[in-house]
């Protein structure tokens, strides 16, 4: 169990790194829309998954809980808002849509290794249903950052 | 995600406030941009969802349910997407109306904090919430933090605003 924590944490801060790294396409107001969308989405995710649906076993330890909770502060949501910098760094069509499956595949195995790791225990949900979820995600992602960005230019 | 198992005190409770809220809303001048607003909402939401998971029972530490049943509900997310803002950008709203008034910041801040822990413990009586060892003291406490770090989100959000503003000058 040591090595998950290890694992996640030193992915934790490689991503925090990584996202201050390569901004420069979101403005600071869009980002931040951008990156609370994700987080709202993953904790909506997780109580619907874990209350309501039962198809999520939450962790019971101490550290695990913690670093489930730090996994879905930061390496899911600044995942997410760093393959969207990506996206919009691209220059043409293909190129896009390429980065586009990327993120969705990383992003859909970085929150099924929860469950590879043994940090969570999914009952009757698989990887394919992870990358469906995370496919129709990125669509509503997107869509949200087009708000964001019509309503910072529309002004008040 | 699942109905109520009664509809009583406590839905009726949010649907009155959000009503309420919602009114004054619409009611009161603009005073921040459309981004700003959505924004706070999204980082009051998002609050909320984070501190309730954590202290509602999926960890080790469950200090207190909502509404009707430990199941995540249609009541719940009124609760944590509109209510938890709405009061939270009413709050906010009344704080920068005063503040540029001249009132005392730190006086508008202690008086706020009381506030939100009343109205909390207002809701306590409605069966919003079922505390399990949670005392509304602990609210205070926790309030103390939530309220300034709101604050100093919202100036955050002012200063990227005006920056976004010169640049596109």
């Amino acid at each position: 169990m040591n090595f998950n924590i290890y694992l996640f944490s030193l992915l934790n801060i490689f991503v925090f790194i990584l996202s201050k790294q390569i901004w420069k396409s979101l403005t600071p107001l869009v980002r931040m829309g951008c990156y609370l969308l994700s987080v709202i989405f993953i904790y909506d995710w997780v109580s619907i998954a874990g209350n309501s649906a039962n198809i999520m076993e939450l962790p019971v330890d101490w550290n695990v809980s913690i670093l489930f909770i730090v996994n879905r502060l930061v390496l899911l949501p600044l995942t997410v808002v760093l393959f969207l910098e990506l996206f919009l760094q691209r220059q043409n069509k293909s190129t896009q849509i390429v980065t586009w499956l990327v993120g969705v595949a990383v992003v859909a195995c970085l929150d099924y290794s929860n469950s590879w790791l043994e940090i969570i225990h999914y009952q009757h949900w698989n990887i394919t249903r992870a990358l469906f979820l995370w496919l129709c995600f990125s669509i509503f992602f997107y869509g949200g950052y087009r708000f964001f960005g019509y309503l910072e230019k529309k002004g008040s | 995600m699942d109905l109520p198992q009664k509809f009583d005190e406590n839905e009726w409770f949010i649907l009155v406030s959000l009503l309420i809220g919602f009114l004054i809303i619409w009611r009161l001048p603009k005073r921040f941009p459309t981004i700003i607003s959505v924004l706070l909402a999204l980082f009051i939401s998002a609050v909320s969802k984070i501190v309730d998971h954590i202290l509602s029972g999926s960890m080790k530490i469950d200090f207190y349910d909502f509404n009707d049943s430990n199941a995540s509900e249609i009541f719940d997310l009124l609760l944590q997407w509109f209510l938890y803002p709405v009061i939270g950008y009413l709050l906010i709203y009344w704080y920068e109306y005063s503040r540029e008034k001249g009132k005392n910041r730190l006086l508008l801040i202690v008086f706020i904090i009381i506030l939100s822990t009343l109205y909390e413990a207002l809701s306590v009586k409605f069966g919003v919430f079922y505390f399990k060892g949670w005392i509304s003291y602990f609210s205070l406490g926790f309030y103390s933090f939530a309220f300034p770090l709101t604050l100093v989100y919202y100036h955050f959000l002012n200063k990227w605003y005006q920056n976004r503003s010169f640049a596109r000058q």
